[in-house]
């Protein structure tokens, strides 16, 4: 198992940050730090992870890497192509490799367009086949996830939360990307619909070797789904591990709470759970030094000065925090 | 829609596992009856709503009646025949005579097709450029505040007095008054097509597109314009009725079409001095103007709920 080690990366975000400005009407011009310096890698048929609280900024990673909103400073690297500075008609070249599934279903499928419409319309774009073809593609790729052939001439309306999912899944699998971003695919549907979607997920990533990015606030889809699993909070990168390993052995304190949520199916295990103090900081005045520190139990004054960076702990293993830091505090 | 799931039960049932083996005429014959199957849902949903039906009607007679107008009519509506002024309803002149004597139903009639031209006219010409001026609005910021202004200044004079007077420097002439009218109606029309694709723009599946990587063009009048025609079209009839109203206005103040030929405006002008002698003068145009712009008004709900495949109807 994990194939996907050895493979090349695929997605590569460098120290990417995505501020967005905010009026506060007098006074210098603040910003909204949402993601701030993050650097990712995803490999060849890898499923990535992203997990953190509500506004933490991993939406706002995940639009960024699909050049939906400019970031503020970074690379992103596609198949090695420093994909941040294209326009145009090569940006549009690129845009084939990384697509994109959406969180509400409802909202992202033009309700005016017919479901072979919308997916003959993405290769149209692409100037991909002729009329004949693109109409075969797209029976195809809605074979592939499920859908009959009668649904070509049916509006989204008419459709079902899990069925239009499927629709979107197939408007981003028919340009045949290397990597899709699925921001939330599932936390709009019901819990047996949001089984079948995975499950759909994941046999697409051994037919077609693609990779994901899956980003989600449900612990428990995360934990099944992922090979790889990034934690956020405030615009950072806590920590991120294997699946097995994250869990098995968390570092982070913030990641330990996190973890800590997740419910337990047995009743007879009793879990600890670690309650964090105090509210989410804005991110348009994080706190100094490391941004977790005004939550975390193990704290120091060291902590509110100094920032921590992304270090690999252990072999894929890699941990922000200074307590893991040579010289910092004893690991405990 | 129990029907609608009826078919899909039998359909997958026809086709169990069915992408294979669905090709060429097997698939142009579901295309067709899929294309049957949404135009009756269309035409259900257009035919339950009676205003509308009712609205269809009222305009196809009134629109008859115009393009029949020689057949229905056999006098000439600048004819005169100044023995028989002012003649009250008979057989031969059922609307009656006017001051100089012509026959009030062929000017009523040969009347609508102006007054009909006139509003048809304006009502598409201003929600084109509404549509326009609106889209490029709400997609370029600097293009919003100059276009916005210039709307927001022509809404500020009151549309008629803007209208005779854009009519007292261009000339009265049927063409003039498209024109003024056109230009008084535009602005409301830009500012709800803004409103709306500025909603649209923020939803989700333009996002999509963008990730597609479709141009702006694409996602202008492919995505944007569709969705924000249902409230455009509405606003067409009610642009179309309201003319009528106006050249109406126009014409009862002189300032419309001119003289000889009748318009339901200059009708109404005419007989208004006469109105104690000869009511029928006044009545009949009056009445006419009315019934239309409500069948209008009515029949604009409707295509709004013909178009739209999400409305239930």
């Amino acid at each position: 198992m994990d194939t996907w080690k050895t493979k090349p990366v695929v997605l590569r975000g460098t120290g990417v940050k995505k501020y967005f400005p905010v009026n506060t009407g007098i006074g210098a011009k603040k910003y909204v730090k949402a993601v701030d310096g993050v650097d990712i890698e995803i490999h060849k048929g890898e499923i990535y992870g992203l997990v953190g609280e509500t506004g933490c900024g991993k939406s706002t990673l995940g639009r960024t890497l699909m050049l939906l909103t400019e970031p503020t400073a970074g690379s992103i690297e596609v198949l090695g192509k420093d994909i941040t500075r294209l326009k145009g008609k090569e940006q549009k070249e690129m845009r084939r490799k990384f697509q994109m599934v959406f969180q509400d279903p409802y909202t992202s499928l033009d309700p005016k367009e017919k479901v072979g419409d919308i997916l003959m319309e993405a290769l149209e774009i692409h100037g991909i086949g002729d009329p004949k073809t693109r109409l075969d593609t797209a029976m195809e790729i809605m074979h592939q996830v499920g859908l009959r052939p009668e649904h070509f001439y049916r509006y989204p309306h008419e459709f079902s939360g899990g069925q239009r999912q499927r629709v979107g899944l197939a408007r981003a699998l028919i340009l045949n990307p290397e990597i899709i971003v699925c921001d939330e695919p599932v936390s709009a549907l019901d819990v047996s619909i949001q089984a079948q979607i995975i499950n759909l997920l994941q046999d697409l990533r051994e037919q077609h070797d693609i990779s994901f990015l899956f980003i989600a606030h449900d612990m428990s889809v995360v934990k099944y789904i992922s090979d790889r699993i990034g934690v956020m909070y405030l615009g950072h990168m806590m920590e991120e591990a294997d699946e097995e390993e994250l869990f098995k052995e968390t570092l982070h304190p913030y990641a330990k709470a996190l973890l800590s949520a997740v419910p337990e199916v047995n009743p007879h295990i009793h879990k600890e759970r670690i309650m964090l103090t105090g509210e989410l900081p804005s991110p348009m005045n994080p706190p100094s030094g490391c941004v977790f520190h005004t939550r975390c139990p193990y704290a120091t004054e060291r902590c509110a000065n100094v920032v921590p960076v992304l270090r690999e702990i252990k072999p894929g293993h890699k941990v922000a925090c200074l307590k893991y830091e040579e010289g910092g505090l004893s690991a405990g | 829609m129990s029907i609608l799931h009826a078919n899909e039960m039998t359909v997958s049932a026809a086709n169990a596992n069915a992408t294979e083996t669905l090709t060429g005429a097997g698939f142009e014959e579901l295309k067709a009856r899929l294309a049957k199957e949404q135009r009756a849902i269309r035409i259900r949903r257009f035919t339950s709503n009676k205003g509308a039906v009712f609205g269809l009607v009222v305009v196809l007679m009134v629109l008859l009646l115009a393009i029949l107008a020689p057949v229905i009519c056999h006098y000439d509506p600048l004819a005169l025949d100044t023995v028989n002024r002012l003649k009250p309803m008979s057989l031969a002149h059922p609307f009656g005579t006017d001051t100089m004597g012509r026959d009030v139903f062929a000017r009523v009639l040969y009347g609508a097709r102006i007054s009909l031209f006139v509003g048809f006219t304006v009502g598409i010409l201003s929600g084109v450029l509404g549509m326009v001026v609106g889209l490029y609005a709400s997609t370029n910021k600097l293009a919003d505040n100059i276009l916005m202004r210039i709307c927001d200044g022509l809404k500020a004079i009151p549309s008629t007095l803007l209208a005779i007077t854009l009519m007292a420097v261009l000339g009265a002439d049927i063409r003039n008054v498209i024109m003024a009218l056109t230009i008084v109606s535009v602005p409301s029309m830009a500012r709800l097509a803004r409103g709306r694709a500025l909603v649209i723009r923020e939803q989700t599946y333009i996002e999509a597109m963008r990730c597609l990587g479709a141009s702006k063009l694409r996602i202008m009048w492919k995505h944007m314009a569709p969705n924000i025609i249902s409230p455009i079209i509405v606003q067409v009839t009610f642009v179309f009725a309201s003319a009528i109203i106006s050249e109406a206005a126009l014409s009862f103040l002189g300032a419309g079409v001119p003289a000889p030929a009748p318009s339901w405006g200059n009708i109404l002008n005419e007989g208004k001095s006469v109105i104690y002698q000869a009511w029928w003068i006044v009545c009949f145009p009056g009445a006419f103007t009315a019934l239309t712009v409500l069948g209008l008004n009515l029949l604009g709900d409707g295509i709004r709920d013909f178009i739209d495949p999400t409305s239930e109807g």
